[in-house]
């Protein structure tokens, strides 16, 4: 059972205020743990910290308050220096399919990037360090294969890829890399209904193949909930339900979850989450946490 | 597709703004300067140093473009000229680019007190007066034409770090610049792979429209006095040298004309490579 293993990620209240007038607080107490193997989905509607969380995971935010480890170490914010070794086995899809990758590179050598940490932690990673990759060596052909693509499109450039096939190859680059957590921060978002659970179920397969965590970020419930083994929904910079996805699917036990649920259409990746203004009191409940299994 | 012929095909890859009879005309130009840069000495039909030929000969008399005060072939002397003129205002651009992109890039990139520091100090050489700022400078450091591109170079590259700490700092916030780093990327590196290169084409316009005005800065010192020494045939000094001897109106004309078509040719150069690389501005 997850609850008796070491977490690979141990959120504890986060807090995330963005400055300005007046000041964001984007991120309100946020707790969660993330287990090896499993995928779970952070949904709730845009502006609810989603991604503030995602960048807290990978060191590109620095949360006000609270703790975040990987492994059992606190996360070091990502400043001008390298990202520490070990923390590079957490990694990232962004949204966005036309900046995800550099228009100026061939995607062959941006998939390589991926390869050469994989390499480096490989070497660098002490016996019994739990975030040391294992497995054979890939190269970016094989993993262009591996995403659906073929071996010979390494030699173009993102620009004569499809959004689609973009978010396959950043998939790639990322998972290249060997990493023990992939984050997708709303990575099909951006693609056309037909092509967003293909790309959901790719990424899914290939994190769980290797034994990552995918925490999957979604505005839209309707892909998420076939590849998610767990949920979590996020209101107003809060995580206001969690548990199972059955659990939560059959059950909701929060008044934003049963709107939310209630909102979805047929899972063709049309569904949208409703948009609640923050401060809306009936939301304002306490959390609902199922039970694990 | 369709097929093209060669020609057609050599005609699509010049610029559109260089496809009109003007901008022809200028591109050609400048292509004949730059061709007089490398070959002009051997060309030349007299020494454009010897001393030899009569004295303020109209042009058409003893040479082409007649002689000077010492009896020197303007024409050679023109010819000869273009390598000092267009090679240092080459140098020099390209010495701009480097040292302001190099900041730029700093700035752009680390931000905080790296970009304060940076940018104030551009800022401080950019609210003095180019041209004043150039002579005061060239004064300083005395008169020579090493001293001169030293004086031109402090003015001139502080509108390439400008121009690429904002390229940067639009760059830098792209997902695949924070993948890159997510992947271990240092500074260099992810400035080397993902920044340098998306402020290249911008830069290189910001250069080619930036030769005609070196150019002109450069022979403007000479002009002063504070460039070229006598004999080095310079355009500017030319027109300077020119100047006391007011009716043999060969000795400034043709020099300042050589300064004048460089400049405009450069600068239609720089226009259309811009339209061409960025069709959102448009055409003026
Ligand atoms: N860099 C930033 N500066 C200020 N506010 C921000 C910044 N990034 C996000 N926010 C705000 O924080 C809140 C959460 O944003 P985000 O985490 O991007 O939400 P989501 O990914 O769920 O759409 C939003 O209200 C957003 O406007
Ligand atoms: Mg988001």
């Amino acid at each position: 059972m997850p609850s008796e293993r070491a977490p690979v990620i141990r959120a504890r209240d986060i807090e995330v205020v963005y400055p300005g007038h007046p000041p964001v607080r984007a991120v309100r107490g946020v707790s969660f743990d993330l287990f090896k193997g499993e995928v779970v989905g952070l949904v709730g509607e845009s502006g609810c910290g989603k991604s503030t969380i995602a960048k807290v995971l990978t060191g590109l935010v620095r949360p006000a308050g609270g703790a975040v480890e990987y492994h059992g170490q606190p996360i070091r914010p990502l400043g001008v220096r390298r990202r520490p070794l070990f923390q590079t086995g957490i990694q990232m899809v962004f949204q966005d399919p036309g900046s995800s990758l550099n228009p100026r590179r061939p995607v062959g050598p941006q998939i390589r990037d991926g390869l050469e940490l994989a390499l480096r932690r490989r070497r660098q990673a002490g016996p019994g360090d739990p975030a040391q990759p294992a497995g054979p060596t890939a190269n970016p052909g094989d993993w262009l294969e591996r995403v659906g693509l073929a071996a010979g499109d390494q030699t173009r450039y993102p620009g004569s890829f499809s959004g689609g096939q973009r978010q396959r190859v950043a998939t790639a680059r990322a998972l290249a890399a060997e990493p023990d957590v992939l984050i997708g921060d709303e990575p099909i978002s951006a693609l056309d209904a037909s092509t967003q659970a293909k790309v959901a179920y790719l990424m899914s397969k290939l994190a769980v193949s290797q034994g990552a965590v995918l925490l999957f970020i979604s505005h839209d419930l309707s892909v998420v909930r076939l590849i998610a083994d767990r949920l979590l929904v996020m209101w107003s910079g809060r995580i206001v339900e969690s548990g199972p996805t059955e659990a939560v699917w059959s059950n909701p036990g929060h008044p934003y979850t049963k709107v939310l649920l209630g909102a979805i259409p047929a899972p063709d990746g049309a569904g949208r989450l409703p948009a609640v203004p923050a401060g809306t009191a009936a939301f304002d409940a306490p959390p609902v946490i199922h039970d694990d299994p | 597709m369709t097929r093209r012929s060669p020609t057609a095909r050599l005609w699509r890859a010049i610029p559109p703004g260089l496809r009109q009879p003007l901008g022809l005309a200028a591109g050609l130009i400048a292509l004949a300067w730059l061709v007089i840069c490398l070959i002009g000495p051997a060309i030349a039909p007299f020494d454009p140093l010897a001393q030899d030929l009569p004295r303020f000969s109209p042009p058409g008399e003893v040479s082409f473009l007649g002689t000077d005060e010492l009896g020197r072939d303007l024409f050679s002397r023109i010819l000869a000229g273009a390598r000092v003129t267009i090679g240092l205002a080459l140098v020099l651009v390209c010495l701009s680019m480097l040292i302001g992109s190099l900041l730029g890039l700093l700035a752009g990139f680390f931000g905080r007190w790296v970009d304060e520091a940076i940018m104030r100090f551009t800022d401080l050489v950019m609210a003095f007066p180019t041209v004043i700022l150039a002579m005061v400078t060239a004064a300083a450091l005395g008169a020579s034409l090493f001293n001169a591109v030293l004086a031109a170079l402090v003015v001139s590259w502080p509108q390439y770090a400008r121009v690429v700490r904002s390229i940067v700092l639009g760059l830098r916030g792209n997902d695949f610049v924070w993948s890159g780093r997510l992947l271990g990327f240092s500074a260099v590196r992810s400035i080397r792979v993902d920044i340098l290169p998306g402020t290249m084409g911008p830069t290189l316009v910001l250069a080619s429209l930036d030769i005609g005005t070196a150019a002109l800065l450069l022979s403007g010192l000479s002009f002063l006095g504070l460039g070229a020494r006598p004999p080095t045939p310079e355009w500017g000094s030319m027109v300077s040298a020119a100047v006391s001897h007011f009716d043999k109106w060969w000795l400034g004309v043709f020099p300042g004309l050589a300064i004048l078509t460089v400049v405009i040719s450069f600068n239609f150069i720089g226009d259309a490579l811009r339209d061409a690389l960025d069709p959102g501005v448009a055409p003026r």
